[in-house]
């Protein structure tokens, strides 16, 4: 029998990432992860944030082809073979779950290709094998999968999630997208920019409904340029799914009927956690209604020496936070002093174009805790890299407490702005207020001299206005 | 004409007294020199003597009330006289002082302003005037500002990890030391929580000020031991001294069989009070050094070192409540047998709170001894002002090597705390090297 200081179920970003700073700081590591479920790098790897920012390139590259003639090039016969977005995709996964497997030996850690299953304190029985180990502590980092509603079957025929259409090696002439949140908008932004027709279904009142609504407002700008239709405020009544295509049936905002017919569907309605089949209720590690496990701020579950990171906690379901969760626990754990996490301080990105990127409360929830709100708002259109670069949609957004200057959150809609959204985590983080990103120099000619106006702006007066 | 009873200064770190009780009732006769309160220092109950005769015309502060030194808190006047009761003493006092005070409060980061002290005068005769005072009003003497601060500090030094050490940077966010500078938050008494232990916003709407500490919440396992002053005394003046004076320890082993033996001689010839104890040799021999390194015989004045031409002699003398330190002024001029007969009378007088004001003040360097509790060796904390302490350990006999022999020989283990501001190392030690030399050669401390 294998013993273990730790043991982490679940090779994920959550996972992964825990295992090899437990090995760094000298604990005895194994990972479980059955390759059959997702393999190296999870979720994120296999058929999330990776594989989709790979497509998501291609579509953009399509995108600037399409528009050469703006720099004065003239291009003829364009093809897209979209199979071969796919491909390229699929081989950047491979490559990066190699580069888990490389770390995972060069750090000395097992890596145990089974399900693994709770099987009383610090102990995991492994299957099929049927093999028991032990560990001090236990990590479970199983993470989540789509949520799937209306009785629909994610086939990869007809109705796909995100798993399925990442693996989708051609397009339809035209796609239903049921959300409009990341995933939905990324990947409707891939299907139009490749000639598919894509309507949009949105139970809320717009698009990116988590995102400040000047940046929803601004995103639907953007989409409708594109050719994307949508509609929000709906709520599907039920969907007929058949073998050729599927009708969406539902009740517009303004109360009437009206059904949707498309050869295929992508459901991308949110998550539900991979906690089942693990052996909680038998060990009593307490879950959540939904399934989520309960954690404290150290990720400690009901029951001593059992943990929880990542989306099967529910509390963000972002690969950077399971990670963050991870690192978090597992130096706890070693007895390091580690600084818990600020989930009011958890960026986010979408990848369409213009991209999305926020952290922090939005202008109306800042308001609704009683802050005494100031914003700060510049376009990217006077910004001349934006113009160099020729996409000058898109702003920043700082929303700041009028008294201190504390940044409560920054909104970002324009080009590249998931790149610029680490000097927000930043500035957040460091609790810099608008001030201080006001008196940084930002070099020119860069798109980020726009989050500094926008700073300027919520303290002051901007210069390029 | 009127006369103002004023609350005394007993002592040069007295900052106020507690009426006990009053012996008089306003409108009684008093005759000049009689007593006619009494209160309470830091140290000992005392009377306080009529300076004028006449009538006790009012009492401005009742029993069990803290007076700050140089209060009014009586007037005696003729009979008959009509007593305007002082707009006052009190009133000018805190104005005068709220200069003084103010800049204080400033530079401890308090905002508010200083409101200067209402009296109320008493309309009908027997009213009581009272003080009311601001929130934040200076009524407090700079000391007392800059002690709360200390006491601030060290409590949230024992609450948890000392906050920073002296000198280390002081890490903030750029929020928190905004959010600090408009509340005026003393960033640098504010532990810091964030990465490395940077302060960062919640932090700084996490700090209580002096109050913190202090909140400390009993629960049913605890009795509460109210403060006497005497307590609150040793815990203000230590706390400071060992936070303000950097403390640090020399010990030597003394061999004191010659002593002893010299101490048996004597007391055979001596009789009653003049009977010499092992202390009393060493207040003397300590009297001598003190002459010999008058370096020694100094006090730390900020902007500069004091050196004394009286050679006073504390030594500390453990009472059921605490401690005092009753002086042996002039020690140096002192026989071993005046020694004796003054220790004896300040030790027993301490004990009965009977000591004068006079007779606890004005040391120069303090003994204190524990050897009577089979103490090996300790150290002590400097008395302030003093810029010296001795710890003298029992006389233990034990096996010491003379002249390559190992030989039984009476040791007894003296460390001396010095101020690092006015004594170095060195001296110290060739100090207490002089002190050794005098208590292993008894015969010096008659010469």
């Amino acid at each position: 029998m294998s013993q273990y200081d730790v043991v982490v179920i679940g090779a994920g970003p959550g996972g992964y990432v825990t295992a090899i700073r437990a090995a760094q700081l000298g604990l005895k590591t194994a990972v479980i992860e059955d390759s059959k479920i997702a393999g190296l790098g999870g979720v994120c790897n296999q058929w999330g944030c990776i594989p989709s920012k790979a497509v998501l390139k291609n579509a953009t590259v399509l995108h600037t082809i399409k528009h050469a003639d703006k720099f004065g090039i003239a291009v003829e016969g364009v093809t897209a073979d979209y199979s071969k977005a796919i491909d390229r995709s699929k081989k950047i996964v491979d490559t990066q779950a190699k580069g888990v497997g490389f770390l995972f030996r060069k750090n000395k850690i097992d890596l145990i290709e089974e399900r693994g299953r709770l099987a009383g304190k610090g102990k995991i029985k492994l299957e099929p094998s049927g093999k028991e180990i032990t560990a001090k502590h236990i990590i479970l980092a199983t993470g989540s999968r789509p949520r799937v509603f209306f009785d629909m079957k994610a086939d990869g025929k007809v109705v796909f999630t995100a798993k399925e259409f990442l693996s989708m090696r051609d397009l339809p002439a035209s796609m239903i997208v049921l959300g409009a949140g990341a995933i939905g908008m990324e990947f409707a932004y891939v299907l139009q920019n490749y000639g598919c027709q894509v309507t949009i279904i949105e139970m809320a009142d717009r698009l990116l409904p988590k995102e400040d609504p000047e940046i929803s407002a601004e995103i639907e700008k953007a989409f409708k340029k594109l050719g994307v239709k949508f509609h929000t405020q709906c709520k599907v009544e039920k969907v007929d799914q058949k073998a050729d295509g599927v009708t969406v049936h539902v009740t517009m905002a303004d109360g009437s009927k009206q059904t949707f017919e498309a050869p295929r569907l992508l459901s991308a309605t949110g998550i539900t956690p991979n906690s089942q089949n693990l052996g909680l209720e038998e060990t009593g590690v307490k879950t959540s209604p939904q399934g989520f496990v309960e954690v404290d701020e150290w990720m400690r579950t009901s029951v001593t020496g059992i943990y929880a990171i990542g989306d099967v906690t529910g509390k963000f379901p972002l690969a950077h936070v399971a990670s963050a969760q991870g690192i978090a626990c597992i130096e706890k754990i070693a007895g390091h002093h580690p600084q818990p996490l600020d989930y009011g301080k958890m960026p986010s990105a979408t990848y369409c174009e213009p991209q999305v990127a926020s952290i922090g409360l939005t202008e109306p929830d800042a308001k609704a805790k009683g802050y005494d709100v100031k914003v700060g708002k510049f376009p990217f259109r006077p910004n001349g890299k934006a113009q160099g670069i020729g996409e000058i949609d898109g702003f920043i957004k700082f929303v700041v407490d009028a008294k201190y200057g504390e940044i409560l959150g920054i909104h970002m809609v324009g080009p590249e702005v998931t790149e610029i959204l680490g000097e927000a985590s930043l500035a957040m983080n460091l609790e810099a207020t608008a001030e201080e990103v006001d008196v940084t120099v930002h070099a020119h000619p860069t798109l980020s001299e726009v989050f500094k106006e926008a700073a300027l702006a919520a303290v002051g007066q901007p210069i390029h206005m | 004409m009127a006369t103002n009873v004023l609350m005394p200064k007993m002592g040069y770190d007295m900052t106020e007294g507690k009426i006990l009780r009053w012996l008089k009732q306003e409108g009684d006769a008093v005759t000049k020199g009689e007593p006619i309160a009494e209160i309470q220092t830091d140290k000992v109950n005392i009377e306080i003597e009529a300076f004028a005769g006449g009538v006790l015309a009012r009492i401005l502060h009742g029993a069990d009330e803290d007076v700050p030194v140089g209060e009014v808190i009586g007037i005696i006047a003729e009979p008959g006289e009509k007593v305007e009761v002082p707009a006052g003493s009190a009133g000018k006092r805190t104005a005068a002082e709220t200069g003084v005070i103010g800049g204080t409060m400033n530079e401890a980061g308090s905002g508010e302003g200083g409101e200067a002290v209402a009296f109320e005068a008493g309309a009908g005769s027997g009213a009581k005037a009272h003080a009311t005072v601001a929130p934040g009003a200076c009524i407090e003497e700079p000391s007392r500002v800059a002690q709360a601060n200390a006491d601030a500090r060290q409590a949230a030094a024992g609450a948890q990890a000392p906050v920073r050490g002296e000198g280390e940077r002081v890490k903030a966010s750029p929020l928190a030391k905004k959010i600090a500078a408009d509340q005026g938050v003393p960033l640098a008494e504010v532990p810091g929580t964030g990465p490395g232990g940077r302060i960062v916003k919640r932090d700084v709407e996490g700090y209580k000020p002096v109050a913190q500490p202090a909140a400390f919440v009993p629960t049913a396992a605890v009795t509460e031991v109210p403060l006497t002053r005497m307590r609150q005394a040793i815990a203000r003046r230590l706390s400071e001294s060992k936070q303000t004076a950097p403390h640090f320890y020399v010990t030597k082993a003394i061999d004191m069989t010659e002593a002893l033996a010299f101490r048996a001689q004597v007391n055979q010839t001596l009789t009653g009070a003049q009977k010499v104890s092992v202390n009393d040799m060493v207040i003397k021999a300590v009297a001598k050094a003190l002459k010999a390194f008058p370096n020694v015989n100094a006090s730390w004045a900020e902007d500069k070192i004091v050196q004394h031409d009286r050679i006073s002699v504390g030594m500390a003398v453990a009472l059921p409540e605490g401690l005092v330190v009753p002086v042996i002024n002039d020690a140096y001029g002192k026989t071993l047998s005046q020694i004796a007969e003054t220790a004896k009378d300040l030790a027993s007088r301490a004990k009965e709170n009977r000591l004068r004001p006079d007779e606890f003040s004005g040391g120069t360097c303090t003994v204190s001894n524990l050897g009577m509790f089979d103490v090996e060796s300790f150290t002590a904390i400097i008395n302030p002002p003093e810029s010296a302490i001795l710890a003298v350990g029992s006389t233990i006999k034990e096996p010491v090597v003379r002249n390559d022999e190992v030989v039984v020989r009476s040791m007894m283990r003296i460390t001396i705390s010095s101020d690092h501001r006015v004594i170095d190392g060195a001296l110290a030690a060739q100090f207490l090297g002089e002190v050794k030399r005098l208590l292993e050669s008894p015969l010096l401390l008659v010469v």
